[in-house]
């Protein structure tokens, strides 16, 4: 079906989510750096919603709600693609990659998704313990809409990782690139404050921009606060345009690969 | 005047390294960028947080801009002379590291020659840019005794953030591997730009034993909030002794711990 050797990539998924599962000691230090970062985030919110009962338009409650969902995303959808493959690349690790029976997008997809879930076993829970210990709580109203909108938003990190990535062809040092890259869909992407926050003006450009799929989409389905399925739509044509972009990107810098020496 | 054969050293790599960046303009362009990209993300962030009102818990939009660009001037110095200690992982797993061995200089001196990047001076100048802007208006800014100040403990406070980051890097030599280690204490570092007294006590308690105090909460109650300078000045240096203390003793039992990569 589609040509995709769902074998393959399961088993490759699976490999990679062992990788990250294993290591004991990470896993553990990760958590509680999440819960530590999460639980100065809510005490910064309390703060500054302390003296006024909304900003923006927004209770202290939703807002805190939508920052913590959104960092927790920020937890574990992004994967460092961009780093590993240009790693890769960096190593002439990469010609091996290309002479495997699989392409190497599906290949890095199938390893990046294998550590998403991977990460997600361990963060999802330690977020549910606090927001049980905040006494904060979730009210998705269509749950199917929501996972569907966290999977697209894992796609459109993916393939804008894996452009930057590409990138490690051209450029010699990667570091501005990724650097611009986070901090646009982080700001942009609505991971660290809601997008309300924005002027008007801003949040109107934005909304012709696929920036606010990142997260301030799967965000509003996992609080609630989005209910139709149009943004949803909106998400998947942008997540089709960055998997074609992706993929013709990979086949015009990979005619640029030059391997060395033996 | 002659130089001593460290200097003599340093002053060759950070010319040669200089020279090899702004070779590439096209990647020191987008260097520039990324640092901007960040800078620019972060005071957005908080300049739209703080919303019509422009405070929280009693701290202006300005002083809390001049708290990030102070950071980003304290982070300055690492970027441009410490970028190769996000290698040390690296060169442990791989037996790079054992030139360390071979050198008669302190290890913590050798990591200094490893690389020069100028986009430190890309964040310095973002870092007096923001704190400039923070305070524009402000009657502290012709107050000579604030320029002394800050050109004072700024140096101290670099020191400081640069072992707390140092020592999460070094971590590798018991753990292996560094970057959980520095996800956790970059989280808060992140957070310690913003004024302790908004967090709860046991946050603080932990801000100021790690101690993150001292990158910018400390500095800035002498130089915004009328804090005894000298007593914070001699504090910070006091401060920045044991650190450097610390993460030399950290080196030297990381160093005598580390046995090399084979192959």
């Amino acid at each position: 079906m589609l040509g995709i050797p769902f074998k393959g990539c399961a088993a490759l998924a699976w490999g990679s989510a062992r990788l990250v599962a294993t290591d004991r000691k990470g896993r553990w230090l990760v958590t509680i750096g999440y819960l530590i970062a999460m639980w100065l985030l809510y005490y910064l919110w309390a703060a500054l919603y302390a003296d006024t009962p909304t900003r923006a338009g927004m209770t202290f409650n939703s807002a805190v709600l939508h920052v913590l969902v959104a960092q927790t995303l920020l937890a574990f959808l992004p994967v460092g693609t961009d780093w590993r493959l240009a790693r890769e690349i960096r190593s002439g690790e990469i010609a091996t990659q290309l002479i495997l029976p699989m392409s190497l997008p599906l290949r890095q997809f199938a390893i990046s998704l294998g550590r998403a879930l991977a990460k997600a076993t361990y963060i999802l829970p330690a977020f549910a313990l606090f927001l049980w210990y905040f006494d904060l709580s979730l009210t998705p109203k269509t749950i199917p809409l929501a996972l569907a909108s966290i999977a697209l938003s894992f796609v459109l990190l993916f393939c804008i990782d894996f452009v930057v990535a590409l990138a490690g062809f051209i450029a010699t040092d990667l570091w501005g690139i990724t650097a611009s890259k986070d901090a646009l869909v982080m700001f942009l992407g609505g991971a660290l404050i809601p997008m309300a926050f924005f002027p008007a003006g801003m949040r109107e450009v934005l909304a012709y921009l696929p920036f606010g799929h990142f997260f301030n989409t799967p965000v509003g389905y996992i609080n609630g606060e989005i209910v139709s399925v149009q943004p949803l739509l909106i998400q998947a044509a942008w997540a089709l345009g960055f998997v074609l972009a992706a993929a013709w990107a990979g086949r015009v810098v990979l005619r640029k690969l030059i391997v060395f020496g033996a | 005047m002659q130089l001593s054969p460290f200097w003599r050293a340093y002053r060759r790599m950070v010319g040669s390294e200089a020279r090899a960046r702004l070779e590439h303009r096209a990647d020191f362009a987008l260097m520039i960028l990324g640092v901007a990209a960040t800078s620019l993300s972060t005071a957005a962030t908080l300049y739209f947080m703080l919303g019509a009102t422009g405070t929280i818990a009693g701290w202006h939009r300005g002083e809390l801009i001049f708290m990030q660009g102070f950071m980003f001037c304290i982070f300055a110095p690492q970027s441009a002379c410490y970028n190769g200690m996000f290698w040390l992982e690296h060169w442990l797993k791989t037996g790079a590291f054992l030139r360390f061995y071979t050198r008669p200089a302190n290890p913590l001196l050798l990591l200094a020659l490893e690389r020069f990047h100028p986009q430190g001076f890309v964040v310095l100048a973002i870092g007096l840019a923001y704190c400039l802007f923070g305070l524009w208006g402000s009657p502290l800014l012709s107050e000579p005794l604030f320029y002394l100040g800050f050109v004072l403990l700024l140096p101290l406070s670099a020191l400081v953030l640069w072992v707390i980051n140092l020592a999460a890097i070094s971590t590798c030599f018991w753990i292996g591997e560094s970057d959980p280690v520095f996800s956790m204490s970059g989280k808060l570092t992140d957070m310690s730009r913003y004024p302790l007294d908004l967090f709860p006590k046991l946050a603080t308690m932990i801000f100021m034993a790690l101690p993150l105090a001292g990158t910018v909460w400390w500095p800035c109650q002498a130089l915004l909030r009328g804090a005894s300078l000298p007593l914070t000045v001699l504090g910070m240096a006091a401060l920045a002794v044991i650190c450097v203390g610390l993460l030399n003793g950290m080196w030297q039992r990381g160093m005598r711990r580390y046995a090399g990569a084979g192959g």
